[in-house]
């Protein structure tokens, strides 16, 4: 059973990696800012389980604003995916724009709350 | 099928109707603004009740010391000695936009006053308010159904309640700013795309600036989203949605000082937290069904479910840890008692105090939104043909609205516009079953049915307005097409439209009973109508602290009020100290301008249950503690005269029941006579004694010979009594306000003051030749 | 509060018998020498102005003092070229030469002859009453000091008219003809100034004149006020003038006018001589006033009473007026004048002692013996009959020759209180407990009380109090009994003494106080009946002190004594008893420091370590390191950034944008306020808008281009 399930596992590994390797480059590079932004969030929120939230505001806007970067590039990412049939109608440019005016008022906000 | 027929025909009626539709939301703005003038006609325009008068006085310190000043305003007058952080415990939402506003209207040289400034917010708001239900309601149902809807919140009762000229309260901004927010959050479902979703989150920081009902919204839009994701609704429009709404929103509430990080902390927030993760775990689950062929998803929905699960059984335990851990342990006060409509009777005598917390009856439900109580389910079903992510988040909002309604008074005004927007759905709906089976009966003359589906709904919703009329025979037009492009957008399988039509044949009405229909509903618009502009006028537009009454002599208008601050601010030291029940003391505040011990926002709940026990203590004992507050004079308000009912005799009670809650000794039992509250002759001496009772009728009854109460209706029990330690300074002229000073503490030495007054009259009398050498 | 009222009580009581007692006016003592001394400390040897100068040594010469200032040169200079000096005023002229008189220096008769003229010049054509004062003054002065000078005025009639000319009806004088307010002040310098004009008078003044100026004086003399003590003074009526004289300058202006008019003119002007009397009775009254002009008033106008042709008062004084029985305490009496010289042979009798407040008389008609060394006249040793009280003294002065009567006012009686102090015996005193059918005496209680009282009062005389040791009762009491104390007082002479306070003390060990009054009845008598005082005595049991305080201020032997211990047991307080009020630690305590406030600071956050922070720093840079590298790896491309030119430097701007933006936010960060920020990022936005549409719409045209290729 075990290694049946391990089995699907792999067989579901590799269908994944050729699945995602069939992504264009753009996605794989939103991907992976997504990926950077979660990574640095996931630090941060490591660093306040060991010392403790002190400057709450300072921790709570540090973990926000990687979430936010990450929640907005997958916006981001879904708006562009080609074959995303909801967006046809929506250019990449248009979704690009809206990407770039969300992450300011989202810094803006940030900064402001950053102490 | 029309679109298809005579496709320039209905692009020209498209403009047409646009415009059309354009200059009715131009008149429906200035019909919500119109009618809730009465009280200004009526009256004057004054503030009104008790806490626009703080609101009033915030947004004179705004407007005279800026921003900064009113972030870190540390307010003195009030709370005595405590004081109060005005910047921190406010949500300014109302204060900015007024302050805005008056900014404007100055820099462009228009003088006009703070106070008009204030008087017209309300109005003006609630006119930016029906065109968002506008908005939203086109978002949902299509043009017609917007218009409708618009029209009925312009005159909803329950909103003109709280947004009449100079109810100048958070509220009457904060119903646009929700109605904005459902709008905005609607309108990113429908198109999901990013810039709604800002705007929404900003949307949404304004509706936390306002109001504190904010939490509705926090609460209400995850429950729609988790609801979608249940029945399978999930898109990627719904992420886009929701997700930035909650990090940028979170963020944006955090930075208003009142809410701060309770944003975080307190758990009327984790509902949001919660769908957050739960709505990212459904998009990867999503996505990568996307990805997969069917057959290994099979495989990896095991994965990856158990791992879905297993990430969100973890977040919740944090979450509840956090809960368990957080600073208010759990919900709020006011939080509580709407998930527990008894939970505030039981624990909280001050928020059970308030008459607006208190659950509402079925009067006051049909005096508050009339015909569209009954005019909502209609409004559901049609929500449910066909279900839609818009609709049914439409039909989430009428529930939750009408459960808390069902909670507290105050939230009528939440549900509201739910009721409009559902009841302008139902009736545009059943206008154009109706005239499209009138127009199906005599398909020759299109144009003439039309014409008489227009006058036939011509004198509906809004009889004698031509707005409505006008309106009406509109959105019986445009009702087809616009509800065809939205299906096509909304279903993009797209059902063939030749089915569509075939429905439409299936729905159709005999011609008798059609016209029949709209002429009830026309019946049924003209009494919502007359219904609320009755309302309007006579209800809601009293300013509670100018009072009229008619009587077989004419009109009785009572000023006592501003009598009796007007006499405060001219006869007491600035830095008097003036103690009444909390209900004056903002307007003991803004309007006398004296320090006062506790007024209507109440934060401590010791303070406000001191000045209870001292109200319902014995003459004595309140005068010491009064003195140790270091009061001046303390105001009672009384109707027995006038017959006044909300007067502090009656309220009196509740002063006893905080007061006991904080200061045993004081107990409700010692001031009912087996159970019941009476100020009579049967009334327990403790109630005859207590200082609330001896202020309420010092010398009353010297008015009448035998001291009859026109509000309890009966004779005072005791009516000769004479004050020790306050004597009475000021009384306004129907006895409304009574105004006592504390009498200094008595001098300890008798003898010896006399001594010494005899020796300096001995010593200044200088005729009597012999004077005291002053050199010995 | 009852020990409160009754400190309150005994203040009343004492000021009471200060201020009886001071109403004996002694003459001046040495102790003015002595604050003489100090208040005309010469500063860097000068008294600073001429004016000073003259009060200073004017007062140093009235009371012997023959210290002349070491910088009395320095001084003369002053003097002689103020003399010599023809600018300087008449009022500079007036001082130099009162100076001059008292120092001596010598100014050539060159600079007098220069000033006579001038001042003569400023007589004639003087208007107001201040130019006739100090010219005529100075004149005055002049013929005092030169020889030669010719100083006689020509129509001395003329200025003494115009002088008069600004009298009023009520005999006070208006300081000139120009405005309207009189003044009590004016008349004194105004009635100086005209004695001046009589003495330098070529031709005698017509009497007419003088006559009204005397009835003048006695108008002015209705106007005086008096003190109920018998003190005479002149005081302004309008207050507010331009400068306001209180009544010691104005009555001493007075009395120097008065004096220098009495000494120039013949004949009497009838001034009775109790109004003198009244006047030197007012000066020495002050006492010794704290201010150097008001010392050289004081003193001055003293001096001129003790020499003037009116009459001499003489004041008649004791040097104590506490006589105690039981130290054979003499009745001593002086008769000076008022700058305390001898008076001339007279005697003293004692024309009546009595008890104040009571009619009958204990001594009449007794002469007192003269002293010759000490200069008083004594009464040896009063007589039996006088007992321990406040009596009241008059005496009455008999001149030996009858001229003197005229000569000398003594103002007939004096009436004087005085106290006779003694010793008070207390006998039988005894404290019991009672039950409450007036039964059980216990007796031996008694007899220890009386036996410490007797030796405590032995004690107290030997002017040694021993408190320790001594509360030998304890007694101990429930509710239902009483607690009785009674003593007697007996003066020398055997009488029933009734002391001003009789008090009995109790304090409870929470100090809890309560006080009784033990009222008289021939014998002192309290009895407590605690059943009556338990809710008095908030119900306290436990063990009371017992405190009896008996005083007086003719009984010697005051006391205030500790008794001893009672017990009492008092029923349980039932519920709403009155609380017993919080007692303060020391009545006194509430004006002493109070008790410092510790203030609680918050704890500080505590902080990491640093160097896990810069770990963590560094973390956080990893992913960013792995997100370029991730970029290498998939080859990012910039194919799509625009070639041609126009697109590329919008795209250029675009992100230059961008990053203006958010270089901005960093400054908001660090710096800016929010507005500021929000006004940059408005045209920012604009820009970046503009910029970022185009750039976007070209990319978006290109690659629909491209897809419709």
């Amino acid at each position: 059973m075990a290694r049946s399930t391990s089995k699907d596992a792999q067989a579901l590994f590799q269908s994944l990696r050729s699945a995602y390797a069939a992504t264009p480059t753009n996605l794989k590079i939103i991907d992976l800012y997504v990926v950077f932004a979660v990574l640095t969030a996931a630090i941060q929120i490591v660093y306040m389980a060991i010392v403790g939230s002190f400057p709450f505001n300072s921790f709570l806007s540090g973990v926000l604003s990687c979430i936010g970067t990450a929640v907005l590039a997958v916006c981001l990412r879904i708006q562009v995916n080609k074959d995303n049939k909801e967006f046809k109608d929506l250019p990449p440019e248009r979704a690009f724009a809206d990407f770039v005016l969300c992450n300011l008022v989202l810094h803006l906000v940030i900064m402001n709350f950053l102490g | 099928m029309a679109a298809s027929e005579t496709s320039n025909g209905t692009t020209l009626r498209h403009a047409f109707g646009n415009v059309f539709a354009l200059f009715i939301l131009l008149l429906i703005g200035v019909l919500a603004f119109s009618i809730r003038l009465f009280s200004v006609i009526k009256y004057e325009s004054v503030i009104h009740e008790f806490d626009p008068y703080f609101n009033y006085r915030v947004t004179q310190f705004l407007t005279k010391k800026g921003i900064y000043d009113f972030w870190n305003w540390f307010d003195d007058r009030t709370w005595y000695p405590l004081g109060r952080v005005i910047g921190g415990t406010v949500f300014p939402g109302l204060t900015l936009t007024a302050g805005t506003i008056w900014w404007i209207v100055n820099s462009l040289n228009i003088p006009l006053s703070v106070e008009t400034v204030c008087v017209f917010t309300a109005p003006i708001f609630s006119a930016f308010a029906s065109w968002a239900t506008y908005l939203l309601t086109k978002e949902v149902k299509g043009v017609g159904a917007g218009l409708t809807a618009a029209a009925l919140l312009a005159m909803v009762p329950s909103y003109i309640s709280r947004s009449v000229a100079g109810s100048y309260d958070n509220e009457a901004v904060a119903i646009f700013a929700l109605i904005f927010t459902f709008y905005l959050y609607i309108k990113t479902l429908n198109t999901g795309s990013l810039f709604y979703a800002t705007l929404n989150a900003i949307a949404y920081f304004y509706m936390v600036c306002s109001w504190g009902g904010y939490t509705f919204i926090i609460n209400l839009i995850p429950m729609h989203v988790l609801l979608c994701i249940v029945t399978g609704r999930y898109s990627s429009r719904l992420y886009i949605a929701y997700a930035p709404l909650v990090v940028l929103g979170t963020l944006l509430a955090a930075l208003v000082p009142v809410v701060g990080f309770n944003a975080v902390m307190t758990s009327e927030h984790f509902a949001s937290f919660l769908v957050f993760i739960i709505i990212h775990v459904v998009a990867l689950v999503y996505y990568i069904k996307g990805v997969l062929s069917p057959r290994m998803f099979k495989v990896a929905v095991t994965l990856v479910l158990s791992v879905g699960l297993v990430v969100c059984f973890a977040v919740i335990a944090v979450l509840v840890a956090l809960v368990a851990s957080s600073p208010t342990k759990g919900w709020s006060g006011r939080s509580l008692s709407l998930l527990d409509p008894t939970y505030a009777s039981k624990y909280i005598p001050i928020i059970a105090s308030v008459s607006e917390h208190q659950p509402p009856t079925w009067p006051s439900y049909f005096m508050d939104i009339n015909v569209l109580a009954f005019l909502v389910p209609a409004g559901i079903i049609a929500c449910f043909s066909p279900l839609s992510d818009a609709s049914s988040f439409v039909i989430l909002y009428i529930v939750t609205s009408v459960y808390f309604s069902g909670v507290m008074v105050r939230l009528m005004l939440v549900l509201a516009p739910a009721a409009c927007i559902m009841s302008g759905i139902a009736l545009s709906e059943a206008f154009e079953v109706f005239t499209r089976s009138i127009k199906f009966q005599l398909p020759g003359a299109p144009i003439d049915s039309q014409v008489d589906a227009g006058d036939k709904s011509s004198d509906n919703t809004t009889a004698q307005n031509d707005v409505a009329k006008t309106e009406k025979s509109e959105d019986t037009i445009k009702e087809r097409p616009s509800r065809k492009n939205k299906k096509k957008e909304k279903e993009p399988v797209g059902q063939p439209s030749v089915k569509s039509r075939f429905e439409k044949r299936l729905l159709v009405l005999p011609l008798e009973a059609s016209i029949l229909a709209i002429f009830l509903l026309v019946l049924l618009g003209a009494f919502y109508v007359v219904h609320s502009v009755w309302a309007a006028a006579e209800a809601y537009s009293a300013p509670s602290i100018v009072l009229t009454s008619h009587s077989h002599d004419g009109l009785h208008v009572f000023d006592d009020f501003r009598e009796a601050y007007a006499w405060l601010s001219h006869n007491t030291e600035v830095d008097d100290k003036v103690a009444s029940w909390w209900d004056y003391g903002y307007q003991t505040t803004a309007m006398a301008n004296r320090t006062v011990i506790v007024d209507n926002n109440t934060w401590n709940n010791t303070h406000i249950a001191t000045v209870g026990t001292a109200m319902s203590s014995p003459e004595k004992a309140a005068w010491e503690i009064f003195n140790s507050l270091d009061v001046k004079y303390v105001l009672v308000v009384f109707g027995g005269l006038v017959g006044y009912p909300s007067d502090d005799i009656n309220k009196f009670l509740w002063m006893v029941r905080i007061g006991g809650g904080v200061f045993p000794h004081i107990k409700e039992p010692d001031y009912l006579r087996d159970g019941q509250y009476r100020i009579d002759s049967q009334a327990t001496p403790t109630m005859l004694n207590c200082l609330m009772y001896k202020l309420s009728y010092y010398r009353f009854v010297e008015t009448d010979g035998k001291g009859f109460d026109r509000v309890r209706r009966t004779e005072i029990g005791k009516k000769y009594f004479k004050l020790n330690y306050f004597e009475e300074v000021f009384t306004t002229h129907h006895w409304m306000v009574r105004i006592y000073k504390l009498k200094p503490p008595k001098n300890r030495i008798r003898g010896k003051t006399k001594k010494s007054k005899s020796k300096t009259s001995s010593k200044t009398g200088k005729r009597s030749g012999t004077k005291k050498n002053p050199w010995h | 509060m009852a020990t409160r009222n009754l400190g309150g009580f005994l203040v009343l009581v004492l000021a009471f018998t200060i201020c009886e007692a001071a109403s004996v006016f002694q003459p001046i003592s040495d102790s003015h020498l002595s604050a003489a001394l100090e208040l005309f400390a010469p500063v860097s040897g000068s008294f600073g102005s001429l004016e000073e100068t003259y009060e200073a040594l004017r007062t140093f010469e009235i009371l012997g003092i023959d210290k002349k200032p070491d910088g009395s040169s320095t001084t003369c200079h002053s003097v002689e070229e103020t003399v010599g000096s023809s600018s300087s005023t008449p009022k500079d002229l007036l001082y130099a030469l009162r100076v001059n008189r008292i120092l001596k220096c010598k100014v050539n008769e060159e600079n007098f002859k220069g000033i006579v003229s001038m001042l003569k010049a400023a007589v004639n054509d003087a208007s107001s009453l201040l130019d006739f004062y100090y010219s005529v003054g100075s004149l005055v002065l002049i013929k005092e000091q030169s020889s030669d000078a010719d100083l006689l005025l020509d129509d001395a009639d003329g200025i003494f008219h115009s002088i008069k000319a600004l009298s009023q009806s009520d005999g006070r004088w208006r300081y000139s003809s120009n405005n309207p307010e009189s003044s009590t002040y004016a008349a004194g310098l105004a009635l100086e100034a005209l004695a001046g004009v009589v003495s330098l008078a070529s031709s005698e003044i017509d009497q007419s004149a003088i006559g009204t100026l005397k009835s003048d004086i006695l108008k002015l003399f209705d106007s005086i006020e008096k003190y109920d003590d018998g003190a005479f003074y002149f005081d302004e009526k309008v207050v507010g003038a331009r400068q306001h004289h209180g009544p010691l300058s104005t009555t001493s202006s007075v009395v120097r006018g008065l004096t220098a008019f009495a000494s120039v003119t013949s004949g009497n002007l009838n001034l009775p001589g109790d109004k003198i009397l009244g006047l030197a009775k007012f000066f020495l009254g002050i006492g010794i006033p704290g201010d150097a002009k008001d010392f050289f008033n004081q003193i001055d106008s003293l001096a001129c009473l003790e020499n003037n042709r009116i009459s001499v008062p003489l004041i008649l004084s004791l040097p104590a007026t506490v006589l105690s029985l039981t130290k054979k305490d003499q009745l001593k009496v002086k008769v000076n004048t008022v700058l305390g010289s001898d008076a001339p042979p007279l005697t003293v009798k004692l024309v009546r002692a009595s008890v104040s407040g009571s009619k009958d008389v204990s001594i009449e008609n007794l002469d007192l013996k003269f002293d010759k060394e000490s200069a008083s006249h004594f009464l040896d040793v009063l007589p039996k009959t006088v007992d321990v009280g406040k009596y009241l003294f008059v005496f009455e002065v008999v001149f030996h020759d009858s001229e003197h009567e005229k000569v000398y006012a003594t103002g007939g009686r004096t009436q004087v209180p005085i106290f006779v102090t003694g010793v008070i015996k207390i006998d039988n005193t005894e404290i019991a407990i009672l039950d409450s059918d007036l039964g059980s005496i216990e007796t031996q209680k008694k007899l220890a009380f009386t036996s410490f009282i007797q030796s405590f009062i032995g004690q107290e005389t030997q002017k040694k109090l021993d408190l320790a040791g001594h509360n030998v009762v304890s007694l101990s009491a429930n509710h239902l009994q009483k607690l009785r104390l009674s003593f007697q007082l007996t003066t020398p002479l055997g009488q029933v003494f009734k002391p001003h306070q009789a008090f009995l003390k109790l304090r409870h060990e929470t100090k809890v106080e309560h006080i009784f009054v033990v009222g008289n009845s021939g014998k002192f008598e309290i009895v407590l009946d605690f059943l009556g005082l338990v809710e008095k005595l908030y119900y306290l049991s436990g063990s009371y002190d017992i405190q009896l305080t008996v005083g007086d201020s003719v009984m010697e032997n005051s006391f205030l004594k500790a008794i001893g211990l009672i017990d009492l047991d008092l029923p349980e307080a039932p519920e709403k008893a009155a609380r017993p009020p919080l007692q303060p630690i020391d009545p006194y305590s509430k004006y002493g420091p109070k008790a410092e406030i510790s203030h609680i600071f918050r704890a500080p956050e505590k902080l990491p370590p640093k160097e896990l922070s810069l770990t963590f720093l560094g973390l956080t840079v990893v992913p960013f390191i792995g997100f370029l590298v991730g970029l290498l790896r998939l080859g990012v491309n910039l194919k799509n950034f625009p070639s041609s030119t126009i697109p590329a430097t919008f795209a250029f701007l675009f992100h230059l944008g961008i990053a203006a933006v958010l270089l901005l936010y960093v400054l908001f960060w660090v710096k800016l306020d929010l507005f500021t920020t929000l006004k940059a990022l408005g045209l920012l936005g604009t820009f970046l808008l503009f910029v970022g549409h185009r750039i976007l719409s070209h990319l978006a045209s290109a690659s629909a281009k491209l897809k419709s290729a």
